[in-house]
């Protein structure tokens, strides 16, 4: 008798509770996600001004002698650790245009990710 | 039985399913009050990296064009005051070529070969005309610089269609006689701080040239270290004489406010920059 009365069972109501649960627990995962986001922005913009600092540096090596270019700063290097990113370049060793190119290696949550700087310099 | 036949729930059904309901609107209700306090911590982090991300635009677009050294005296180096949260410098507003000197104190600047954001404007601005090898500089080529008494926009170039630009300086000035063709700039005595208002410390601009009040470009900042500048010469490292530096170093510091309703931990926000002069990087 009790089993043909109209309504939801414990059990139909518990499953109901968990679903929501689930559903709860994934609009808690895209705040996880924004502030995840957030924070690749911050590192994103570090390592761009990381990579554009190095590369003023070298723009001011290279100006600094007299014929241009002849500095020994002026030349592929790294890696080197500034601060939690790792910092490497490389310079074409001749021409009249060098072309220079930054690499930036940046640790996140998920896995190393870099950030490439090119530009081209008259020597 | 009556009771029985009647339909509808029982009491235990109703303290159950009235419990449930409890547990999955608190449920609901922490869920929300804790995205909310994400959302508030969050826009403050983005508030503040978008603010020192401006900074660091602005500031490197302002420095960038200057020229350490112009000639042979300080008073022709663009940067002026060179502070460690303070620069003073002159700062480029525009430049063009002259076409006419109708008399010893005026010449005039052709309106097409004139770049610049704005007019010049007397009393604001200082007229810089180029002088090749100039003996009163005592070095090679260099720019030297007069006040601006007034400026009218009224007689044309010769051969021109339109208006140039007529410049008034003080008799007496150096800069006497210029000849036509020669490259002038027009720059403004610019000042950029760190300095506080209502509690809070903001990055400054103001105009030292007119004399105008401080204004906010970009904060809140950090107090005390929100804005400082580092100068280098030509092998990198920190310089005080104003003629060697050949790039500034640029640190921009914010921090959320955190505490209150949100008691979220304040978050500090650091930005490095650095930029080459441009016109000072040849030896």
């Amino acid at each position: 008798m009790k089993a043909s009365r109209l309504g939801f069972t414990l059990t139909e109501v518990l499953v109901g509770v968990l679903v929501l649960a689930v559903g709860i627990a994934a609009l808690m995962g895209t705040s996880a996600t924004v502030t995840r986001m957030i924070g690749l922005g911050r590192v994103e913009t570090r390592a761009a001004h990381a990579a554009s600092r190095r590369m003023e540096s070298l723009r001011l090596a290279a100006y600094a002698t007299s014929p241009r270019c002849t500095d020994p700063g002026f030349a592929s290097g790294g890696p080197a650790l500034s601060g939690s990113m790792t910092e490497s370049w490389l310079v074409a060793p001749t021409g009249r245009l060098r072309k220079v190119r930054v690499t930036i290696t940046y640790l996140t949550a998920r896995g190393s990710r870099q950030a490439m700087l090119e530009t081209v310099l008259t020597c | 039985m009556l009771t029985r036949s009647r339909r509808g729930f029982t009491l235990i059904e109703v303290m159950v399913s009235l419990a449930l309901t409890l547990v999955v609107a608190g449920a609901l209700y922490s869920v929300l009050l804790s995205t909310q306090r994400i959302t508030r911590a969050q826009a403050q982090r983005v508030d503040l990296q978008s603010n020192v991300r401006a900074g660091a635009v602005l500031v490197l677009g302002e420095l960038r064009e200057l020229s350490a050294v112009t000639g042979g005296t300080g008073g022709q180096n663009d940067i002026l005051v060179a502070g460690s949260n303070a620069v003073v410098y002159r700062a480029m507003r525009g430049m063009g070529f002259i076409c006419a000197a109708p008399s010893a104190t005026t010449f005039r600047i052709a309106r097409s070969s004139f770049s610049g954001a704005r007019d010049p404007q007397a009393g604001r601005d200082e007229v810089l005309i180029f002088s090749e090898d100039s003996a009163a500089a005592g070095a090679a080529d260099s720019w030297l610089g007069t006040n601006i008494v007034s400026v009218a926009t009224v007689s044309p170039c010769p051969g021109a269609l339109g208006p140039g630009i007529t410049l008034t300086v003080p008799a007496g000035a150096s800069v006497a006689g210029p000849e036509i063709g020669t490259p002038v700039r027009i720059a403004e005595v610019m000042e950029l701080r760190l300095y506080e208002s209502e509690g809070r410390s903001w990055l400054g601009a103001r105009s030292v040239s007119s004399g105008e009040a401080i204004q906010p470009l970009v904060g809140p900042l950090t107090k005390g270290n929100g804005f400082g500048l580092e100068y280098l010469d030509a092998s990198g490292t920190p310089s005080i004489d104003r003629t060697s530096i050949r790039s500034i170093r640029i640190t921009l510091r914010g921090t959320t406010e955190g505490g209150g309703a949100g008691n979220s931990v304040p978050v500090e926000e650091e930005l490095v920059t650095q930029v080459a002069l441009r016109n000072a990087v040849q030896p």
